[in-house]
């Protein structure tokens, strides 16, 4: 499939600031208790985040990318623990505030949506008071003005007749809609982080761009940082100014969209990306990386991508290799890397 | 909904009608003849022919069940066999104490309930959880007649904190509510931590925490509200066994409700206070299992139509 992808668009490049990193994650380690014992989902994972940046974080299904996102909003499932790291947000580590102060930040200065827009909501509660939910819980407005925020969000997020709208419950929304409200209550406080969990997984794909046109706007808008989750490379490839790629728990190759695109260096990535060689579409990929992400109970101590890579040498089953810089802004965990070939 | 109601009432209709006309055939069957009992009771000067005539016990069953249900809901409840009072004074003056003490016991059961199960799914397998479903095993297998001497021997017998039986004072009311509430308390108690425990496994409330509203507000107003049809549904079935149970309860602690009067009737085979009195409890039990089926359907959004926007 010989293919180029086209460079992205430069807009994306600059939008970040140079300042100091709105958020940054250091080795961190997530654990879920299962029987006897403690597996790691997440194993050392670090990466920034800069204001008005979108970080897309991509890897297949199960490489631990729902669970670092819940790390960082410490809303892990009770199975799940942080055994290690700092999560460095706005000058204080999340993993070191009390259970309060963490909500005080939840939904305040980083927000989260999630997959599943059909049961993110409840079902027994208007719209409009689901989002003045989140006004109440922060800040002081009064019902009046509460209700004025939540509807011109949702006019901001593109939902007709939104102030009529406020009154109608989940049920009766599609799942584009329920995405946007989603988006409304983690972006009506207006705060500096997003995390994106698989945002537009479940919708099909007109509204999946609209929803992530929304998201490229507000981030320019609001100098939003964004985490974006996503096992679609298209996606990222579309909006992401930085992404890193995650398999089996770690980070493999983390760097700039640009150089990441054009010059893939890690045989995952690599693999990724030519399962996906239609980036705007969905279509059924003409490439899967053969074999499957190993089960947390059985990771290989040296390379976990060992079993399915082609370029494996003997080294890669011996020793478990480090995350390195191999350009600017391109680090690489990887003993034997091939330039990319379609 | 309108549909739904009609169907469901008309539904409530037909038991009610099968229901009662088995109470009314059960009352021809048991042992002795009405009209014997009447001609051998001392002060009646009637002989038992006299009686069937009367009663129009020579009919078909069925016509005389048509007469007899035509005149009950004319507001007709007849006369007592015994001593010629009406029913209905009978009624009047033990009714309000039945739906008194099942109100009580009724209130008794949810308000230990609701609060021990939310917060045990909260503090699952806590200690606090553990008590809770000890208390819930307790109370459903100590059969409440059991349980109600148990009561008495204690707070009565040994403590004197509460009077054994009667129902003068406040205090009465207070064993035979307990008596008559643990066993609903102790099943509510169950559904309500297994269906918090159902909610707070969903993702709204993920959600909710992800905006940062706080643990209280998630437990009381959005699971709370979201756990309730199956708990409205069970209510129902709840206040259904309650007034089978005053019969038992009332009796145990002479508390002048319908149930007491109920046994009173039958162990004096007084025929017509037994029956009416049996199929008026039997149209209460089926009354309220519409209300419960109804109230569930109101509980749940996802059946209530939203005229308008949509
Ligand atoms: N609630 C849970 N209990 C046990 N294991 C879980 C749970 N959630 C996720 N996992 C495991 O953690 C790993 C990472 O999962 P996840 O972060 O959801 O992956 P991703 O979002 O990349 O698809 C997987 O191996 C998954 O099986
Ligand atoms: S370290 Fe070795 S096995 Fe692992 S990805 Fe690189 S070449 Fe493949
Ligand atoms: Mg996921």
């Amino acid at each position: 499939m010989a293919r180029s992808f086209p460079a992205p668009v430069s807009l994306h490049q600059g939008a970040a600031d140079a300042g100091p990193p709105l958020l940054e994650v250091r080795h961190l380690v997530t654990e879920i208790q299962s029987r006897q014992r403690r597996l790691r989902a997440v194993d050392g994972v670090s990466f920034q985040v800069r204001r008005g940046e979108i970080l897309g974080l991509v890897g297949e299904s199960g490489c631990g990318k729902s669970m670092t996102a819940l790390s960082l909003m410490r809303l892990l499932p009770p199975a799940a623990t942080i055994a290690q790291g700092e999560v460095w947000f706005d000058g204080q580590d999340l993993l070191r505030l009390s259970p309060k102060a963490m909500r005080r930040i939840r939904g305040h200065r980083m927000s989260m949506v999630f997959q599943e827009p059909m049961t993110a909501l409840d079902p027994a509660f208007t719209i409009g008071s689901q989002i003045t939910e989140v006004i109440h819980a922060h800040g002081t407005d009064s019902a009046a003005a509460a209700r004025a925020r939540a509807a011109a969000m949702l006019d901001r997020l593109g939902i007709p007749n939104a102030a009529r709208r406020l009154d109608s419950y989940p049920h009766q929304f599609s799942g584009g809609m329920r995405q946007r409200v989603m988006l409304a209550l983690a972006l009506v406080m207006n705060p500096q982080l997003l995390i994106a969990d698989e945002p537009t997984t479940a919708l099909d794909v007109t509204i999946q761009a609209q929803i992530l046109d929304l998201v490229a706007d507000l981030r320019r808008e609001l100098g939003l940082g964004v985490v974006l989750i996503t096992h679609n490379l298209g996606v990222i490839h579309e909006i992401a100014d930085r992404v890193a790629v995650m398999y089996a728990g770690e980070i493999v190759e983390i760097g700039s969209v640009a150089r990441i695109f054009s010059d893939p260096k890690h045989p995952y990535t690599q693999g990724l990306l030519r399962s996906m060689p239609y980036l705007y579409e969905r279509r059924p990929s003409l490439h899967v990386i053969a074999g499957r992400v190993p089960d947390l109970g059985i990771m290989p101590r040296a390379c976990r991508f060992a079993a399915r890579c082609a370029n494996r040498i003997d080294q890669c089953t011996e020793t478990h290799p480090e995350l390195r810089e191999a350009d600017r802004d391109h680090e690489l965990r990887c003993y034997n890397p091939t330039p990319f070939a379609r | 909904m309108t549909r739904t109601v009609a169907y469901r009432s008309l539904y409530a209709l037909v038991i009610l009608l099968i229901a009662s006309f088995a109470v009314f055939y059960g009352m021809r069957l048991a042992p002795g003849d009405v009209a014997d009992v009447l001609a051998s009771h001392p002060t009646g000067q009637l002989t038992a022919e006299r009686v069937r005539e009367d009663l129009g016990l020579n009919k078909p069953i069925l016509v005389q069940y048509a007469t007899y249900m035509g005149k009950l809901l004319r507001g007709d409840l007849g006369l007592s066999l015994i001593n010629g009072q009406p029913i209905l004074t009978i009624l009047e003056s033990s009714a309000g104490y039945t739906l008194k003490l099942a109100a009580v016991a009724a209130l008794l059961s949810l308000i230990m309930s609701i609060p021990l199960g939310l917060l045990g799914a909260w503090k699952r397998n806590s200690s606090f959880d553990q008590g809770t479903m000890l208390i819930a095993v307790l109370g459903m297998g100590i059969p409440n007649f059991f349980l109600a001497i148990l009561l008495i021997q204690v707070f009565a017998v040994w403590l004197k904190w509460l009077p054994v039986a009667g129902y003068e004072t406040p205090q009465h009311i207070i064993m035979p509510a307990i008596a008559l509430a643990a066993e609903a308390m102790a099943i509510n108690l169950r559904v309500v931590r297994s269906s918090v425990l159902e909610q707070l496994g969903l993702d709204y409330v993920r959600t909710l925490h992800a905006k940062g509203v706080s643990d209280q507000r998630i437990l009381w107003l959005h699971v709370l509200r979201n756990a309730l049809p199956p708990i409205v549904a069970l209510a129902g079935v709840l206040m259904r066994t309650l007034l089978g149970y005053t019969l038992i309860v009332e009796t145990i602690f002479r508390w002048p409700g319908l149930g007491y009067q109920l046994v009173n009737a039958v162990l004096k085979r007084d025929y017509t206070v037994a029956q009416t009195l049996a199929i008026l409890l039997t149209a209460a039990v089926i009354l309220f299992n519409l209300l419960a089926d109804l109230g569930q359907q109101w509980a749940d959004p996802r059946t209530r139509r939203q005229a308008g926007a949509g």
